[in-house]
């Protein structure tokens, strides 16, 4: 049993907190062609310890540079806001003491995993480095590779651990990723895209395996992805993002039946389904304004088949539903709850 | 400055990717300053021999080695010849020249690689396996073999340039070509009934021009040194032509005593050379935003 | 709606041989028809041999052996005015709409190029008329013909794919996952036209795809192919009611349902994978 090698928090420490990750009006902006565009605008999220949420939006949303913005992964981009991981502020967080979480205290799997291996080297060395370079001993982080390896149902596990990745499938590659994300027992899994470019069948094993793999360690999810069928058979909660904002927040059963925000309704009544009869596929007019050109006010009022004057000049803050079941960011709802 | 020098030759940006570095704004800045550079010098190269002060060829040794000065501002020569007046004139000479050569060098290279991507197959083979050839002699020896063969001369000189120069771009925009003939939207044409030809001239000769347009723009700097080198050694430019390389030459025993005679035609080499790779540059990242360098 | 197939497909072989792997069969007597009038969907996953049948069709490939009859011809070793029928006759769409558009051309150049190339007695005034006619059918505009594709979302491209193909005038569209690069309410607006398109022209059309709800939704019939063999084929309803090969069933069965309680449910019902 390998102890965890990953360094004390600040602020976390033995007691239970409300959220593991704790994300308060966080803002990115990044520079484009001389222009400061602000990608992600004033998010708020929390996320309990083994939650699983799914951050959805289509191009444009700002869902990906969220996640990225979380681990820091971007130096161009500017951080205002909070982001407080088991109590830890991130946000002006050093890079020195920023690396030491990454792998550790929170990880990240991404869409395509043979960019994120290292050709050259074994997925052995690659799975054991999270321990590595927090000083384990090869032997003991290569042993704890072999053994997550082996609970994510890699059959003949240590011969394995000698291959490169270009030996690999997809979804075997999927399994690597997550086991160098789960090995030093993360607190938070930040899964992007990470079913987007595969296969049916694979997708559902790789979903399968995150969730098995989080539930048997405890670890929180944030899954980012604009698949809205893998959200409903994976998230216990979804907060929906249009054009930078969080437009809706919800339990999922709550989210689907009955959805507040006009365009989580318009993007629900345009998914096809396999298993009824549709006479129609609801289309919503237009598209997701690109982040540089955001439409005064509300950004959906271009689009949105209920838009207000009201809509055009202000923007909606994040209110309670009416039914107090989660959180939705439009003025007709606003109106509705205090009609 | 030699790794400069060297990295003018095509394939290098002179600043290594300075432009990349630097603000939107600034770039428009270096963008403006290098195209004004440049626009300068093909003013130069065009009248400079009418507005010279003096005349380039009047021999007067009374006035030999006359250091720069007021009446005099790059000194005179070993024969007494106004050295200002005679890089002026001789701009012409060296940069129309290189244009000329670049230009050349680089239609006849497009055209090359066009025949090939059509042809396929083994002709298409055998051309690259011909550039390649010609590319692995280094082009200052090919060109001063060339040169010397058809005896020294301008003339020479330049026909020499252009026949090291072609392959490269022939290499380079074939290069392009294959990558955009794989492009889907080479497929559908031909899924509507296009030849071979029609794709060719319609499409992928168009999607790769950008590439030999970068490309002739960074060699100019090159082919200037080279034409410059070749006057130096005596194969190109014949005296008393003020080709650059030529009047550099001619000062070579001096340069101890009357270093201008010399330095003065190399810095202008230099300078022209450094011009036409920063807008290579400028022409590269305007065609290509996603890549600030080569 | 006729039952007489526009597209046959009997007995396709295709092989491919690398040096120094064994043979790969990514055609293995594959058998494929598409009543006129009608919509047939395709599918598979990556591998599947759907990329290649569909290269076959298009002449872009040349199969081992087997038949690819439109319209009653042949297409296999056909005569260059056979092939010229055919260019006008088929039309594609393919899936990415960033590089199947000239970065390069017009949007009258490249909605134009078929007419130009099969009809080019047609004068720049009619041919501009049609392409004007075709722009406006998905959904576009006169004031967008100078434009280059660059500058156009991802949805507006494919619409401008779709005109390329529909100002032919087509008797038969072949759709390699036309929407799968698309956002989900983008996607829903492409899925709407090409229905429209095929109602209002009367067109036959081959759509392939791996998102098995989007074909529900499209196709009259379905093909199901795996690693080169047609597994299942028959009316959409029927197929996806009870699907007769395992292959089916499971694909069907990994294709998640955007209802988190009917999704629930069938994941509980699934073994462990």
């Amino acid at each position: 049993m390998i102890m965890s090698a990953s360094p004390r928090l600040e602020g976390g420490g033995s007691a239970a907190p409300d959220s593991i990750l704790d994300i308060t009006d966080l803002s990115v902006t990044m520079n484009s062609a001389g222009r400061d565009i602000r990608i992600v605008d004033e998010l708020s999220l929390r996320i309990a310890p083994g939650e699983r949420v799914a951050l959805v939006g289509e191009s444009g949303s700002g869902k990906s540079v969220t996640a990225r913005a979380i681990m820091r992964l971007d130096d161009s981009a500017t951080l205002t806001g909070s982001v407080k991981l088991d109590g830890q502020e991130l946000v002006g967080l050093p890079e020195k003491r920023m690396r030491a979480l990454r792998g550790a205290q929170f990880s990240m799997v991404f869409q395509d995993p043979l960019r994120t291996l290292n050709p050259l080297r074994t997925i052995g060395d690659q799975i054991a480095e999270p321990l590595r370079i927090r000083g384990v001993s090869k032997r003991d982080a290569l042993k704890a590779a072999e053994e997550t390896l082996d609970s994510l149902g890699v059959v003949d596990a240590k011969a394995r651990m000698r291959a490169y990745p270009f030996e690999f499938s997809g979804g075997m590659r999927q399994r690597v990723a997550l086991a160098i994300a789960l090995i030093a027992r993360p607190k938070v899994l930040i899964a992007d895209e990470p079913t987007t470019a595969l296969d049916t069948r694979v997708q559902e094993r790789v979903l399968r395996l995150i969730d098995d793999a989080a539930r048997e360690r405890g670890v929180a999810v944030l899954l980012i992805t604009h698949d809205l069928g893998v959200v409903a058979g994976f998230a216990d909660r979804v907060a929906v993002m249009y054009s930078g904002r969080k437009v809706e927040d919800a339990p999922v059963d709550v989210l689907y039946s009955s959805p507040s925000h006009p365009y989580t309704e318009g993007l629900l009544a345009a998914v096809p389904r396999l298993d009824e009869d549709q006479a129609e596929l609801v289309a919503m007019p237009g598209a997701s304004a690109a982040p540089g050109s955001r439409p005064s006010g509300c950004a959906f009022h271009p689009r949105c088949p209920f838009a207000m004057e009201i809509c055009r000049a202000t923007l909606p803050l994040l209110s309670e539903r009416p039914d107090r079941a989660g959180q939705v960011a439009c003025h007709l709802r606003t109106m509705e709850e205090t009609a | 400055m030699s790794t400069t020098v060297l990295k003018v030759f095509r394939g290098g940006s002179p600043t290594g990717g300075l432009r990349g570095r630097l603000g939107p704004a600034k770039q428009l800045w270096f963008d403006g300053v290098v195209v004004g550079l440049v626009v300068l010098l093909v003013l130069l190269a065009a009248f400079g021999g009418l507005l010279a002060p003096n005349d380039p060829f009047l021999v007067d040794l009374g006035k030999a080695f006359i250091p720069p000065g007021p009446q005099h501002l790059l000194g005179t020569d070993e024969s007494g010849r106004d050295v200002l007046s005679r890089l002026m004139t001789g701009a012409g000479t060296t940069l129309l020249s290189a244009l000329v050569i670049a230009l050349s060098a680089g239609v006849i290279g497009v055209i090359i690689a066009a025949l090939a991507s059509l042809a396929g197959g083994w002709l298409d083979e055998a051309v690259m396996r011909l550039c390649d050839i010609v590319l692995a002699i280094p082009a200052l020896i090919l060109a001063l073999g060339i040169a010397m063969a058809l005896g020294p001369s301008l003339q020479s000189a330049i026909i020499a340039l252009i026949v090291a120069m072609w392959p490269g771009t022939t290499r380079i925009v074939r290069s392009s070509m294959r990558k955009n003939m794989e492009e889907p939207y080479v497929e559908a044409a031909r899924s509507q009934g296009a030849s071979k030809w029609n794709v060719v001239f319609r499409h992928v000769i168009p999607n790769s021009l950008d590439v030999a347009i970068v490309d002739t723009a960074f060699s100019i700097g090159g082919i200037t040194l080279i034409l410059a080198s070749l006057s130096f050694i005596g194969v190109g430019a014949q005296p008393p032509s003020p080709e650059w390389g030529a009047m550099a030459a001619d000062g070579r025993s001096y340069v101890l005593t009357s270093w201008w005679i010399t330095v003065a035609p190399g810095l202008a080499i230099m300078v022209a050379a450094v011009a036409f790779g920063l807008l290579g540059e400028v022409l590269q990242a305007r065609f290509n935003p996603s890549q600030g360098r080569r | 709606m006729s039952e007489r197939a526009l597209l046959e497909v009997e007995g396709l072989h295709k092989t491919y041989s690398m040096s120094g792997r064994p043979k790969t069969h990514a055609l293995n007597d594959v058998a494929l028809s598409v009543p006129e009038g009608s919509v047939t969907g395709l599918v598979g996953e990556s591998g599947s041999g759907k990329s290649t049948l569909i290269r076959c069709v298009m002449g872009f490939e040349r199969p081992d052996s087997g038949t690819i009859r439109f319209d009653g011809t042949d297409m296999v070793g056909a005569s260059r005015a056979d092939w010229a029928t055919f260019r006008r006759e088929v039309q594609m769409v393919f899936q990415d709409p960033y590089s199947s558009l000239d970065p390069r051309m017009t949007v009258e150049s490249l909605v134009g190029e078929g007419l130009r190339l099969q009809q080019p007695g047609l004068s720049r005034a009619k041919r501009r008329a049609l392409v004007v006619e075709a722009l406006e059918s998905v959904g576009l505009a006169e004031e967008h013909l100078p434009r280059r594709s660059a500058s156009f979302s991802g949805g507006q491209r494919q619409r401008i794919a779709i005109a390329r193909a529909i100002v032919m005038r087509p008797r038969l569209l072949i759709c390699d996952e036309p929407v799968s690069a698309l956002d989900v309410s983008v996607q829903a607006q492409v899925v709407n036209l090409l229905k429209q398109m095929q109602r209002q022209f009367g067109l036959s059309m081959l759509f392939v795809a791996h998102d098995l709800a989007v074909v529900r939704h499209l196709c009259d019939t379905v093909a199901v192919l795996e690693h080169g063999n047609l597994v299942e084929s028959g009316p959409t309803r029927d197929v996806f009611a009870s699907p007769q090969a395992e292959y089916t069933r499971e694909l069907i069965a990994a294709s998640p349902v955007p209802d988190p309680v009917v999704q629930r449910a069938r994941m509980a019902a699934r073994p462990a994978v």
